[in-house]
């Protein structure tokens, strides 16, 4: 009963609802879209980081990765030995070995990273096959193919087919260099990797660097990034003493808590935002119950309680609010939905930018996570019943008898 | 004046409403002059430190060396340094060679980009070597003192007073090697400087090239950052007569940092947008609530002789009202959480990691607005001016009642 009441008048005055509903439902509409973009910014600043370089795992000595130690190595039987496949989570494990050196020449020396792969296994962990804009991607029957970065490629100026002299000091403390063949070039729009990295043959540089059958790393990607580390708990038990699994959040402690401080700033805005909106349904409750003193009064004499008349008005506000709610979470998945099937490409106008280890790609593309919904409509409901909550003391405040004299 | 004395009665025939209304929009005044601030002062100081340790506000580079980076792409200083030092308004000018080579240890090796600079001017600019004591900096430009950074230290695994060999290209083709000692120890914060930072005097970067006195980059520093445009004309006219070598700004010597900040207000502007936008409704829905309560009073008005038009401007007189009003606030309440931000400022330690790497520097947890008056007038204005637009509709709704309709409204 009083919720039938409590819909009707609402639509005593459509024009003034109607205003409110559009306040609360653009901005719950458009708020949905920001987040979506933003999380899209965030997913985009992980995936450069992991996708295209480190996996979202990684097995390794203790403290390989804070200090790269050539001789900190592991047998590359250790890939079979570790049984991943149980964690039915990785989708991919890729042994690698890691060497810094110089490729030359006769022109000029860049320096650069070199990582020793196995093509067929490290296409599944990293996508730089999906970003190549030259030549192919290095077979298993290449000995010398390597996939270098763009950057790189316009500073040595190669192209595919081209031969590289790539220096470094081996093992054994002589200084080895042997003979590359580019076989394609990729670019991932971060410059820290497409000036720098280089793929090459696992085989190739465990004899340049007179590591036989040695490897510095097994990188990993799951399924679900966010929960990386829960699987590499799982997986640290398996493990022979002495090596280490991490997981990206160790591998890049700042993005780690970039992506968890995100939690709090989209709090932030979501409350900025809302107040405003608060103070348009705060005004628009608090005329639609000065209108209705005389009604309330007349309730009132004829028995109603004070706090059915303050549920009434509550619930007026709290129905609007799940009618924006309704209207606004669809519209803004349906945005959120174009921006992540279409996207706007920002190329033309920016360059990527790297933020806390990672990379932002110049473009807005959003993805779907639940918290971008659940905050908006949450706080939407919050801020209706807040915001109906003078207006409705009020209302249930009058008194009968001055309450019906008013006109 | 008449007619301004009336609608300031009529806006406050409702007190609680224009009460609030007025609060919404002087909220979001506040709000995006507050936050615009804020976010001038952190971009400033991230242009700053960027500068600093980057291209300066300004930088002079061979054509095309910004492009491709290649080392054959050098200059001679010849006075240039002295000349440009001399325009008013530069601070400093700091001359840097940068040379792809490798560092090598005993024990490990690792690409780096050797940079050769003037130890004694670098010292007083660069953020990387201010912590550093006199004792760890370079002692002259031949010396072989080097400062490195402290993870690529780490992964060389030597130690301060050790020596390390560095290979490069020299010019003739060969590769060229020079002994060097660590003198000093970088610890930026930022992983990729502190892996792959090595300076050294400019002239001994130079001898392993061939050239000793060549330059890549002339990185001017400025006393203020307004003197850009001035200074990159004076420039250019001492280049005149060297067609080969050009000046840019730091935006296009620094695409990362400039974007950054590009990317970042992008988004905060789309907030803004969305704030005004729910304001504005806000705004219509009163005014158009306060014309339906007075239809009879307005159909009174016309009977007695009134022209919708003056209908029509009262309306739009008492939007002008309560925008102006409102701005007023606003700009008053932004301007004390202005001076709060500046003052004292947000830390925001406990939120964001201690050495967050945002478009190639480190993001600086306290932040501090910077005062941008022409900016905030600029925003209150255009609420105002929102405020008149919003006023439209229930405006030509109040010029659209006929008298005998109005009168027969309670």
């Amino acid at each position: 009963m009083l919720l039938t009441l409590a819909f009707r008048n609402l639509w005593r005055n459509r024009r003034r609802t109607l205003l409110t509903l559009s306040a609360m439902v653009v901005s719950a509409a458009l708020l949905i879209l920001a987040l979506g973009v933003f999380s899209g910014m965030f997913k985009d600043m992980l995936a450069s980081a992991t996708e295209q370089y480190y996996g979202h795992l990684v097995i390794a000595r203790p403290d390989y990765h804070q200090r790269r130690d050539l001789f900190a190595h592991l047998p590359d039987s250790i890939v079979d030995r570790l049984d991943l496949d149980k964690a039915s989570e990785i989708t991919g494990k890729s042994p690698r070995l890691r060497s810094f050196g110089l490729l030359s020449r006769p022109e000029t020396s860049q320096p650069v990273e070199l990582l020793g792969i196995i093509p067929d296994l490290e296409r599944q962990v990293t996508s730089l096959q999906q970003q190549l804009t030259a030549g192919h991607y290095p077979t298993a029957t290449e000995r010398n193919g390597a996939l270098i970065g763009q950057g790189l490629a316009l500073k040595m100026r190669v192209k595919p087919g081209d031969e590289l002299v790539y220096v470094t000091q081996a093992a054994d403390g002589s200084i080895g260099n042997d003979l590359l063949i580019v076989s394609g070039i990729f670019a991932t729009g971060d410059s820290r990797h497409d000036n720098n990295l280089v793929l090459a043959p696992l085989a190739w540089l465990q004899q340049v660097l007179a590591l036989p059958g040695r490897i510095h790393e097994v990188a990993m990607v799951v399924a679900e990034p966010m929960n990386a580390s829960q699987v590499a708990d799982r997986l640290t038990k398996n493990l022979p003493e002495n090596i280490e699994i991490l997981d990206w959040g160790d591998l890049l402690p700042e993005m780690r808590e970039v992506i968890a401080a995100y939690d709090v700033s989209r709090m932030i805005i979501v409350t900025i935002l809302y107040l405003a909106t608060g103070l348009g349904i705060l005004n628009t409750f608090f005329m639609s119950v000065m209108e209705r003193t005389r009604e309330f009064g007349i309730l009132m004499a004829q028995g109603m309680r004070p706090w059915t008349i303050r549920g009434l008005v509550l619930l007026e506000t709290l129905l609007l609010g799940g009618i924006a709610l309704t209207i606004g979470l669809l519209c803004g998945a349906i945005m959120t939905l174009y921006m992540q099937q279409v996207g706007i490409d920002l190329s033309g106008y920016i360059t990527p930018v790297t933020y806390a280890g990672g990379t932002i790609l110049p473009r807005l593309h959003a993805v779907f996570a639940a918290g971008n919904f659940l905050v908006p409509a949450g706080m939407l409901l919050l801020v209706s019943l807040v915001a109906g909550f003078l207006p409705a003391n009020r209302a249930a405040r009058l008194d009968p008898v001055v309450a019906v004299r008013d006109i | 004046m008449d007619y301004l004395h009336l609608a300031w009665k009529n806006i406050w025939r409702n007190r609680r409403r224009t009460i609030i209304t007025l609060t919404a929009i002087a909220f979001s005044i506040m709000l995006v002059q507050a936050l615009h601030n804020l976010s001038a002062g952190v971009y400033a100081g991230m242009i700053d430190s960027g500068v600093r340790a980057g291209s300066g506000h300004v930088a002079v580079y061979h054509k095309n060396y910004l492009e491709s980076r290649d080392e054959s792409l050098y200059f001679m200083d010849n006075n240039l340094i002295t000349e440009i030092e001399a325009i008013d308004g530069v601070k400093q000018v700091l001359p840097r060679l940068y040379i792809p080579g490798l560092a090598q240890s005993s024990r490990e090796s690792r690409g780096v980009v050797l940079i050769g600079v003037d130890p004694q001017r670098e010292r007083q600019i660069n953020p990387f070597l201010k912590a550093l004591p006199e004792e760890a900096i370079i002692r002259s430009a031949a010396s072989r003192d080097a400062i490195v950074g402290s993870r690529l230290l780490d992964e060389l695994q030597i130690k301060p007073g050790q020596k390390f060999v560095i290979t490069a290209q020299h010019q003739d083709g060969t590769l060229h090697s020079e002994l060097l000692y660590v003198r000093g120890v970088v610890s930026s914060g930022m992983k990729n400087i502190d892996s792959s930072l090595i300076m050294i005097g400019r002239e001994r970067a130079g001898l392993l090239t061939g050239s000793p006195s060549s330059v890549h980059e002339l990185a001017v520093i400025l006393s203020d950052p307004d003197y850009e445009k001035p200074v990159h004309k004076s420039i250019t006219a001492i280049l005149g007569t060297s067609p080969d070598i050009e000046v840019v700004n730091w935006e296009r010597a620094m695409p990362n940092l400039a974007n950054a900040i590009k990317l970042d207000y992008a988004s905060q502007k789309f907030i803004f947008l969305i704030i005004l936008l729910i304001v504005t409704i806000g705004v219509i829905n009163t005014l158009l609530m306060s014309v339906m309560e007075r239809m009879r009073e307005f159909g009174v008005i016309l009977a007695l002789g009134s022209k919708p038009r003056t209908l029509r401007g009262m309306i739009m007189l008492e939007a002008l009202t309560i925008g102006l009003f409102a701005a007023a606030i606003g700009s008053l309440l932004g301007s004390l959480a202005t001076w709060y931000l500046v003052s004292v400022g947000i830390d925001l330690a406990t939120f964001v990691p201690e050495t967050l790497e945002f478009g190639g520097v480190v993001f600086d947890p306290i932040m501090r607005a910077s005062w941008n008056p022409g900016w905030m007038l600029q925003i209150a204005f255009y609420v105002v001016g929102l405020t008149l637009l919003a006023a439209l509709y229930p405006a030509i709704k109040a010029g659209r009642i006929t008298p005998v309709e109005g009168m027969r409204h309670h």
